[in-house]
């Protein structure tokens, strides 16, 4: 018990005073300073797990003395007029609007305090968001130092970087949503930060654009947190009634799952985090694996238990989170910008953890935590990867990758284990789209957008492998001679080999992991079907070994037997001389045309679910 | 058992290459030519064994031997009532390493092919999946645990799989990816002999799976009627195909993709809605 | 190996090239693919790729322009490889002898095995070149193979 509170404790602090000691440090310091803290918190996230593991996968809670509470909220108060003044800096007058509703709401927070003692609550949920915070996490910041090596302002980067990581492992383990919110706030005010560092127009753009959804986004969080006061008494996440609500008691939870909308960039509020491309790769890693985005989808399952039984109002939050999926996996066909093409999976795989916590069966929430697991670590394989190429080849387009695969074959392969992860079966995203799958027999609807969403997926994913897979007829590097920097490539190889790890245990994981989470958390039955990958009886698998294995060799021996020749490409009889070019297919008025209607939409199912239970109240 | 087994697995195969050996048949006789023999496709596959291996990379042939695997791991999870909805995922998979098979060669029409591949996988993935998840909406996703009266329940899915069958069969009006007029053979176009011949095993194995979840929509009562009733569902749905490629010419991929995704669901959907009206009143 | 040598005869999918022919002999081998004369029956397509073929169909009588495409698509084809020269002016060059523009036949560019005469030539004596190329398929792979 006391290692688990050390622990959290350090993984919290230790990141923030890296972050100072960054921010206040000289120069040279700064390289060992970072190293040392990602190092730190990687390893105490792992010492964390071990340790609750020992356990068994119990809850753990750590209460927290009262005080702290009020600090915690004068400190809310702090960042709302942060927000009150940077919407002035900004001349946003939205900003401005939603940092006074912000402050007023905190104001009737502080005049109504909740009775119970609120407390930290690690369970498997947030081990999983500790974990992936504090590892992936820190392997970004490593990255970022590397990658940020020529900026003037290094320092005040890697501490912005290192004080999320601190921040959003508190927000992980808050159960208390007056805390949370207040997490959750800095994370937006870092995340403005981070996108305008390079201070150029369009950064400052972006990031004024991010305040404002994020800002506005707190708000209906602050508003869900005062409603919920107001309609369940409390302020506690575990002390919400489970299942079977109806009526203004959902209230509450429109207003929760609206603030999760903006933090994970559903439709119709994807546009910051698209706009956020703008800034330095590791941001962008940042932001779409392993912090900001996984908060609002960490936000929506913690209130999944409370939407059991009422299928009416969650099938709009799957309806939402479906959409959005949709919408982005077809525009995403269209891009030929790799971060932009990332940026819209990412909205997309969030979409379909909205849709697993909506749909609520227990199938579907081990789907959910799968998903947010598998895609943390291999989307942040992903960045990296496109950063180290934007760097040697100075552009972030797929078609002036072409080849790659001759100059940065291990940069290549990570892409290739990337993708492979994400969409290949037997990988851990696999069995998670299988689940969701299986679960969409009881809402028809869904398997509509998941039919178009997954094929549209395997295009824009497979047309961009493609294109960096093309061999080059000359000479090619063997895979140690990769021209990208050595550190680049420890990082990639480690992440590769992470992902692939963590893939291959998806079994383990699943079962050991994520099944009892489930059946506990959100007091649902167990997966009953076992998640062996292949469902048939043991001798069937053996047999099918065998064949495979007879197989393997009778391809072996067929091509043994004559060397292989190499030929040229066929161009009727001329010399091919190739450049790889892309297909798009939509043209950019169609695709803003697509943008809107999905806006429009989205946005009217978001008014649907705020007038539900009204409507519920009133019949 | 293991003999058993191995008899499924080629068994699936043969029947696709006389089914296929049967369409030029057909083909011809439409034609007024006398047409190849029953068995031509085996002899292709067999002489192509016999040729020389020529290349343009290694990652070609690794990614022709992988298309060739995941089509058999689909189709032998297939034969022994595995999930559907692994299999449909396995299989997609085989499609994609064709894919990327085609894309590993610095070729202009290779490229092309593997384009409009990805076309037509968006186009007929989504009909293969929706018909999955149907079929699993009437009971259980596990093939040996399909019960019978699909075709009573959900005939409009049958209906939509014919032009999925059409798309895999690389027939008119959807033969986009490998439209030999003018992309040669699309994705194939830089394979030859052994290699040409693992895909085009591959493409069978992938066939054999769809046949497969096409017969099983129909049931007979004893064992013998069973067969005989599936085949027969089987060689309809391929002479329907026949018959619609000697009738039609190509269509443009944009009007591929846009009559898979509306007349294709809209089909299933139609028949989804009635479903649930049924199950309603 | 031997069988499947066997098989190979059975299916010989075809190359067909124009060479700066007058047209004449490409319209006699378009011939074989229709109803009347019908190829397929001894499993020949019309593959139109190189690196699928087995039997190339040359007319003309090779133009220099010619000359390098025509070697190009014959090193793509890949072993056992057979080359049929459709008609007078692919055999021979014939009225094209001695101009100064043209190769004068197949066989000044790439190895020929069946030469098949007329102008043009007529289905019938295609269709028995292209029996008799088969003849040597066989004696063809087996070469290769003690290669």
């Amino acid at each position: 018990m006391a290692t688990i509170e050390t622990a959290i404790t350090l993984l919290i602090f230790v990141p923030l005073i890296g972050a100072i000691a960054c921010l206040v440090g000289q120069r040279k310091i700064l390289k060992q300073v970072t190293i040392m803290t990602a190092v730190a918190t990687a390893v105490i996230s792992l010492i964390l797990f071990i340790e609750i593991a020992g356990q068994g996968f119990i809850d753990t809670r750590i209460f927290l003395p009262d005080d702290l509470g009020y600090l915690v909220e004068i400190f809310g108060a702090i960042v709302a007029l942060t927000f009150l003044y940077l919407g002035w800096r900004t001349r946003s007058i939205l900003v401005i609007a939603f940092s006074i509703g912000q402050l007023a709401v905190l104001s009737t927070i502080l005049l109504t305090p909740g009775s119970e003692t609120s407390f930290f609550l690690i369970d498997t949920l947030a081990l999983i968001m500790v974990m992936i915070t504090s590892i992936i996490g820190s392997i970004i910041a490593l990255y970022s130092l590397t990658y940020m090596r020529n900026d003037p302002r290094r320092g005040v980067f890697l501490a912005v970087i290192l004080a999320f990581l601190g921040i959003m492992n508190a927000a992980a383990i808050s159960n208390d949503i007056r805390w949370f919110d207040v997490f959750w706030s800095i994370t937006t005010l870092f995340s403005f930060l981070l996108i305008g560092h390079t201070r150029t127009d369009d950064a400052r753009a972006a990031a004024r654009l991010a305040l404002i959804i994020n800002t506005g986004g707190g708000l209906a969080l602050l508003l869900g947190a005062r409603l919920m006061m107001h309609y369940h008494e409390t302020y506690l996440f575990t002390d919400l009634p489970i299942g079977n609500m109806t009526g203004l008691v959902l209230l509450p939870l429109a207003f929760i799952s609206i603030g999760a909308f903006t933090k994970s960039a559903q439709l119709p509020f994807q546009s910051w985090l698209l706009d956020a491309m703008v800034a330095p790769t590791p941001v962008s890693a940042l932001l779409h694996s392993s912090t900001m985005v996984n908060l609002g989808v960490f936000l929506v399952l913690r209130i999944t238990p409370s939407l059991q039984g009422e299928t009416f109002f969650s099938i709009f939050i799957a309806l939402i989170g479906g959409l959005s999926f949709l919408i982005t996996s077809i525009l995403a066909m269209t891009q030929s910008n790799a971060k932009r093409i990332l940026a819209y999976s990412t909205v997309g795989n969030l979409g379909l953890i909205f849709m697993c916590a909506g749909i609520g069966t227990p199938l579907a929430l081990a789907a959910a935590v799968i998903l947010l697991l598998y895609h943390a670590i291999s989307k942040a394989l992903l960045f990296l990867a496109v950063g180290v190429v934007q760097e040697g080849k100075m552009s972030e387009d797929i078609e002036d990758m072409y080849s790659l695969r001759r100059d940065m074959p291990l940069v290549t392969l990570s892409i290739f284990i990337g993708i492979a992860t994400l969409v290949l079966p037997p990988f851990g995203m696999f069995v998670s789209k299988w689940l969701i799958s299986e679960t969409t027999t009881t809402f028809p609807l869904l398997a509509f957008l998941l039919a178009v969403g997954f094929a549209s997926m395997v295009v824009y994913y497979f047309k961009w492998l493609g294109i960096l897979l093309t061999s080059f007829t000359g000479t090619r590097r063997p895979l140690r001679e990769d021209v990208s920097p050595q550190s680049y490539r420890w990082i990639l190889g480690a992440l590769s080999a992470g992902a692939v790890a963590i893939s291959a245990l998806v079994g383990p994981i699943t079962h050991y992991l994520i099944s009892p989470f489930v059946a506990m958390e959100y007091e649902l039955p167990g997966l009953t079907e076992s998640l062996s990958i292949f469902t048939v009886e043991g001798e069937v698998q053996a047999l099918l070994i065998l064949f495979l294995v007879v197989l393997a060799i009778l391809i072996i021996s067929l091509f043994r037997r004559r060397s292989r020749d190499v030929t040229v490409p066929y161009g009727g009889g001329e010399e091919v001389i190739f450049q790889a070019g892309g297909s798009y297919y939509l043209s950019n008025e169609l695709v803003t045309k697509i943008t809107r209607i999905g806006n429009l939409i989205g946005a009217t199912l978001i008014v649907i679910l705020v007038i539900i239970p009204l409507i519920m109240e009133v019949f | 058992m293991i003999l058993s087994s191995i008899a499924i697995l080629l068994l699936g195969p043969l029947l696709v290459g006389i089914s296929m050996g049967l369409d030029r048949k057909i083909t011809a006789r439409l034609q007024n030519r006398r047409g190849p023999p029953l068995l031509q496709p085996f002899y292709d596959i067999g002489k192509l064994l016999s040729k020389q291996s020529l290349v343009l990379s290694d990652l070609q042939a690794l990614f022709a031997s992988f298309s060739l695997i995941f089509h058999i791991i689909a189709f032998a999870l297939f034969a022994f009532g595995g999930n559907l909805l692994v299999i449909f995922f396995i299989s997609s998979m085989g499609a994609i390493f064709l894919v990327l098979g085609a894309y590993s060669t610095p070729s202009p029409y290779s490229h092309l092919g593997a384009n409009r591949e990805l076309l037509a996988m968006l186009a007929y993935e989504p009909i293969l999946f929706l018909a999955v998840i149907a079929i699993g909406m009437q009971g259980s996703f596990l093939v040996g645990e399909i019960v019978p009266g699909l075709l009573s329940h959900i005939p409009l899915i049958l209906i939509a799989l014919l032009p999925v069958l059409v798309i895999l069969l690389e027939k008119s009006p959807f033969d986009v990816p490998t439209a030999h007029q003018e992309l040669v053979t699309g994705p194939y176009v830089e394979y030859s002999g052994p290699y040409l011949a693992l895909l085009e095993l591959g493409h069978w194995y992938q066939l054999a799976f769809v046949y497969g979840m096409i017969t099983l929509f129909i049931w007979g009562t004893g064992i013998t009627s069973d067969i005989i009733l599936k085949l027969v569902l089987a060689f309809i749905l391929l002479f329907a195909a026949i018959l619609i490629d000697n009738i039609t010419a190509r269509l443009t991929r944009k009007s591929m993709v846009a009559f898979m995704l509306t007349v294709g669901i809209g089909l299933i959907a139609l028949n989804l809605l009635i479903l649930y009206i049924i199950e309603v009143i | 190996m031997g069988l499947l040598d066997k098989i190979g005869t059975k299916s010989p999918w075809i190359l067909h090239f124009d060479t700066g022919s007058c047209n004449g002999c490409d319209l006699e081998i378009w011939a074989l693919l229709t109803p009347k004369y019908d190829v397929e029956r001894f499993g020949g397509i019309n593959r139109a790729n190189p690196k699928q073929a087995d039997i190339l169909l040359i007319t003309g009588p090779v133009t220099m322009r010619c000359e390098d495409r025509l070697r190009n698509l014959y090193e793509q084809v890949p072993e056992p490889k057979l080359v049929v020269a459709c008609g007078n002016c692919a055999s021979t060059g014939a009225p094209f002898h001695n101009c100064y523009n043209v190769c004068q036949g197949v066989d000044k560019v790439i190895p020929v095995d069946v030469y098949v005469p007329g102008c043009a030539a007529c289905p019938e004596a295609l269709i028995d070149g292209f029996v008799r190329a088969l003849s040597l398929w066989e004696d063809k792979a087996r070469r290769r193979e003690s290669e």
